[in-house]
């Protein structure tokens, strides 16, 4: 079996990013300051903790269904994906290059495959600086050419990335993935053990994964989990016209859901239907 | 202090009208702030007892501050636009963090919070100058979502102002360290620090200004924030924008920007020849 062969059809969750970026980009793509280029964190040494020379984010070019694009790719092996000064710099470099040359009248689009717990705690203010920089960047690049997410999973998409994916023109997930502001174990440290249980994969994947986000209208497409299905459900997302996504645009009709939702009712009407839910995953397998 | 928090007295301090909430929200509040010659839309997120969702009685960044507050923003960027008008915004920051808690990941605090972001970036885009004033807590989220996209970033240099992505408690959970650990590391490691001197430093902050207390600042304080917002205004129109070359703490954000951009036109070259 070939390489591109074995690729296309093996469980696209399980490969690594670069994996992922040659099964969906092929021959075409091309990594930019990569781990040769030996820029790592200057910050994580200072903790005893061990850099990399690529700082977990792998970024480049290449041509997705016949379109130009910068990519982006982040290692969740590598501090759990977090974002730091050098990689969050790096995104953000990438998605500015694009927006610059779309401005210059190449048009360039952006692919990011997002694995990430957000901002990287041992370089926090950076981190966030990095973050707010990257949302900038795909809100001034998303009204020149699609700036599409992958949330494959299986760590998904967390903290300030979060934002940061909710910006972007389309999203695509796999049931694998899972999308939320505060990770499962921070809302227990903050919330209390009764809030929610983060030993219990289940309820979590029940709660935040990329099927209830699709059901919700919070991501845009659902893939299987194989490189061709991701491939074709991108494609998809690539071919939407631009504008802005309606997701986070009807701000006031989210607050009156909202309000409807929540007002009224002890019990709300979602707090039930979450009750319900519970009951209903025990029946259910759940690969993770 | 008031019932409406540090970041509301602030706005009330400042601003020349009555301070309003926004769509009927108690822990958002708007008014009009002179900044220089100009107008602002002075805005700030406080604590409300009442607040519709439990977990952001406090003054955090709920689904329904940050609905509320992108809401807002969009509707008065729409009549900003038919008034030809590009006035400033001044986001007031004192916040404990975004609202943590089941329900609010259910129903997606990440869009609520990305439609503040969206919201701030689509009226930097359309010519208004950005300011923000730290008078409290400026955490992870939060501050994404209100004042991290500031033109200029402005903070009172008192030692109950501060930046951070995260709890020390927290913090000590995620990455398996003691909390004496993170403390250790927060003292040692710039972009850990909590303290707002060292934003300031990092180039996070643009403008550090001399307060006796922010909790109850006495007139001489506000007329010096007024005199540095009235500056960091001045400067923005001027068009100037701060840069991070020559901060010996920035070497790796503009070595990466650096060297990808090289590579970026090498590769070009390489694209157009095959």
């Amino acid at each position: 079996m070939s390489k591109q062969t074995w690729l296309k059809n093996a469980s696209f969750t399980e490969l690594t990013p670069r994996e992922r970026l040659d099964a969906l980009l092929g021959g075409s793509s091309r990594e930019l300051l990569g781990p040769f280029a030996r820029v790592s964190s200057p910050w994580l040494a200072l903790q005893g903790l061990m850099a990399q020379t690529d700082d977990g984010v792998i970024v480049g070019t290449g041509v997705f269904a016949e379109r130009p694009m910068v990519v982006a790719a982040i290692e969740p092996a590598f501090e759990g994906g977090s974002i730091g000064e050098v990689g969050g710099t790096k995104i953000a470099t990438m998605l500015e290059l694009a927006a610059e040359s779309c401005r210059d009248g190449v048009p360039i689009a952006a692919l990011l495959l997002i694995e990430s717990g957000g901002v990287r705690l041992g370089e926090a203010n950076l981190g966030l600086s990095a973050i707010a920089r990257i949302q900038r960047a795909i809100v001034a690049l998303r009204q020149l050419a699609p700036v599409v997410a992958l949330v494959a999973g299986p760590t998904g998409c967390f903290g300030g990335m979060s934002l940061a994916v909710e910006l972007c023109s389309q999203i695509v997930g796999t049931k694998h993935g899972r999308l939320g502001m505060n990770g499962p174990e921070v809302i227990e440290q903050e919330a209390g053990a009764d809030e929610i249980d983060s030993t219990d994969r289940r309820q979590i994947w029940k709660l935040i994964g990329c099927e209830a986000r699709l059901r919700d209208g919070f991501i845009d497409f659902l893939a299987e989990d194989t490189a061709e299905s991701v491939a074709t459900e991108l494609q998809k997302a690539f071919e939407c016209p631009l504008r802005s996504p309606q997701r986070i645009a009807d701000a006031y009709q989210r607050l009156l859901q909202l309000r409807e939702a929540q007002r009224g009712q002890d019990e709300s009407n979602s707090a039930r239907s979450y009750a319900k839910s519970n009951e209903q995953i025990d029946t259910e397998g759940q690969r993770l | 202090m008031t019932e409406r928090g540090r970041a509301g007295r602030w706005l009330e301090l400042l601003s020349y009208g009555p301070v309003r909430t926004v769509f009927h929200t108690p822990s958002v509040l708007c008014s009009e702030v002179k900044v220089g010659k100009r107008t602002a839309l002075g805005l700030a997120i406080v604590p409300d007892a009442e607040a519709l969702m439990p977990r952001a009685r406090h003054g955090e960044m709920g689904l329904e501050q940050a609905w509320a507050l992108s809401a807002y923003l969009r509707s008065w960027l729409d009549e900003q636009r038919r008034l030809g008008l590009r006035s400033p915004v001044l986001a007031i920051v004192d916040t404990p963090g975004q609202a943590f808690g089941r329900l609010e990941e259910q129903l997606c605090i990440s869009a609520a919070c990305a439609s503040a972001v969206d919201a701030y970036v689509a009226a930097h885009e359309a010519g208004h100058p950005l300011l923000t004033l730290v008078v409290g807590r400026a955490i992870s989220g939060s501050f994404l979502a209100h004042g991290l996209q500031g033109d200029r970033i402005l903070a009172l240099d008192v030692d109950d102002v501060l930046m951070h992505a995260m709890s020390e408690q927290s913090i000590a959970r995620i990455t398996r360290r003691t909390v004496d650990e993170v403390r250790e590391a927060s003292s040692k490691v710039a972009p850990m620090s909590y303290s707002i001197a060292e934003a300031y430093r990092l180039g996070i902050v643009h403008k550090l200004i001399e307060c006796g207390n922010a909790e109850q600042p006495t007139a001489v304080d506000v007329a010096t924030v007024r005199t540095e917002l009235d500056s960091a205004l001045a400067s923005i129109d001027d068009g100037y924008v701060p840069s991070l070359t020559g901060n010996p703490l920035r070497e790796a954000t503009l070595t990466v920007e650096r060297r990808l951009r090289e590579e970026w036109k090498a590769s070009e070259r390489w694209a157009h020849a095959g």
